[in-house]
């Protein structure tokens, strides 16, 4: 007798892919957004990086957002995406 | 990101619908380096941000369709297709039982909805639990059919947003989700609310959490060390189910408590790390039970003290009663608990305290002075189940902070 035996695999929902980001915004002085997870030492991560953004005459701003939880989304993003040309979205444990 | 997570980073990023996230990689951990390490750290990935940071936008693509056939072109003795699940990742890593076609349909006939209809999206993988897939899972972990809308309503429940699943799932902590469950199905089905309610020797109890397990790993792709990145685990993620024993109980139940009706059936799911047995010997009076009960909740380390949320315990028949016996509702049970155990924040090092005031802002927002921290942000949120038998124990269940207890009708 023929057994037919099933996949236990779910299919991967069909996720719609984001609209296509304007890359920077031809604005002066790109804004570039700092993402902390609040985990530790990433505070200090990203301050060393923003430090490196900023120094040496680079023409960027930044913008430091720090997640209430790491476990979840932040509640800024919007935020974020509308006022940065570029996130750099610290993920680090 | 540091390197540990790759993988599961770019995962979730693809699922979300981000497959073209780029990432810098920085060795792991980052949490435990010195401030002049972290720096260094830093220094040497910063131009590797900037490269990701300013590349030009890649091409998205299509994802390929991953192969669900739902018949695996496979025969063979049941040891046989043991082996072909087990290597394919699709196991808890003991024997399960083959989902043969003819198997799954019992197991759907057990709910009268079509087999295609999506119960919800499991993450991180986002797959898709449609009732049939759900019952392959249920076949897989020995479930009777009878024992099905329970699984169903319970991955209904982890599906909820304020259970929070996808960084449950991913964590390095060692959190489950444990079912509970309440009302007549409890008889009916015999589940157990009595001996060795967390342990083994119960079918429904088993079979049912195991279902759940397993739907969290094939459909929800949380495989260890791939997507579930939990550090140690612990022996729940095999199989977390019990009953309440209403029955030895002085309170509510339950679910009464969370707005149902005594004779509604329900599950409750809820995001434990852990099981720590409270014994106390001098078990006379109700202030005597309640101190024991206090002094054994850990002072620090578990995440309800960081992050809130709503730790549990459940109260043994025996302890319960002395309680009740006594006048004490669940609400003065839980308040005088909530009062014990507060933990004084010079305990903890400023930065821990600063990271514990972002996470319970609440706590803070009310009192911006306070000097001590209680186990949850509120009296109503440390949960109470009474389970067990005889014996004079109890046992607390320190939850993942980051998740809600739901509790759906069955």
């Amino acid at each position: 007798m023929i057994q037919e035996v099933l996949n236990p695999v779910g299919k991967k929902e069909s996720r719609r892919k984001p609209d296509a980001v304007t890359r920077a915004k031809s604005r002066d002085k790109p804004v570039i957004g700092l993402l902390n997870n609040s985990k530790p030492n990433v505070a200090l991560f990203l301050e060393a990086v923003e430090s490196e953004l900023l120094g040496q005459g680079k023409n960027y701003e930044t913008v430091n957002v720090v997640k209430p939880r790491s476990a979840g989304p932040s509640p800024e993003i919007e935020f974020l995406a509308e006022r940065c040309d570029y996130v750099i979205n610290a993920v680090a444990d | 990101m540091t390197d540990v997570f790759r993988e599961l980073g770019s995962e979730v990023a693809a699922a979300l619908g981000a497959p073209n996230i780029r990432t810098s990689v920085i060795p792991h951990p980052l949490g435990e380096l010195k401030r002049e390490e972290v720096r260094e750290v830093s220094r040497k990935a910063f131009p590797d941000i900037m490269r990701n940071l300013l590349a030009p936008k890649a091409e998205l693509h299509e994802d390929a369709e991953e192969s669900v056939a739902q018949a695996l072109p496979l025969s063979g003795s049941p040891e046989q297709l043991n082996d072909y699940f087990y290597e394919h990742g699709w196991t808890d890593g003991l024997p399960i039982v083959p989902p043969l076609r003819e198997n799954v349909a019992k197991m759907l006939a057990s709910v009268a909805h079509d087999p295609a209809t999506v119960i919800g999206i499991i993450p991180p993988r986002m797959g898709i639990a449609t009732l049939e897939k759900i019952a392959i899972n249920a076949v897989m972990a020995g479930c009777l059919p009878d024992y099905f809308p329970i699984v169903v309503a319970s991955v209904k429940a982890i599906c909820r947003p304020e259970f929070n699943l996808l960084p449950m799932q991913a964590t390095t902590n060692p959190v489950t989700p444990m079912i509970i469950v309440n009302g007549p199905i409890v008889k009916r089905l015999q589940i157990n609310a009595g001996y060795n309610v967390l342990g083994q020797g119960w079918r429904s109890n088993a079979t049912i959490g195991r279902a759940l397990r397993l739907v969290l790993t094939n459909i929800g792709g949380g495989i260890p060390g791939k997507l579930d990145k939990a550090c140690h685990g612990q022996p729940g993620k095999f199989s977390l189910c019990i009953a309440e024993n209403i029955e030895a109980s002085p309170w509510e139940a339950f679910h009464v408590e969370k707005g149902y009706r005594a004779d509604d059936s329900t599950v409750s799911v809820i995001g434990v790390t852990g099981t720590q047995d409270i014994i106390h010997y001098a078990r006379t009076n109700a202030r005597k039970v309640l101190d024991a009960i206090i002094r054994a909740i850990p002072r620090e380390g578990y995440k309800n003290l960081y992050s809130g949320g709503e730790p549990l315990l459940v109260i043994a028949p025996e302890q319960a009663s002395i309680l009740g016996k006594e006048g004490l509702s669940k609400r003065d049970v839980k308040r005088i608990i909530f009062e014990g155990t507060k933990i004084p924040l010079t305990l903890f090092d400023p930065e821990t305290v600063q990271l514990i005031a972002g996470r319970r802002s609440r706590l803070f927002t009310e009192a911006p002075d306070r000097t001590e921290i209680p186990i949850a942000d509120r009296v109503e949120d440390i949960q109470v189940v009474v389970a067990g038998a005889a014996g004079n124990h109890s046992v607390f269940m320190p939850t993942w902070g980051d998740t809600r207890c739901v509790t759906l009708k069955i």
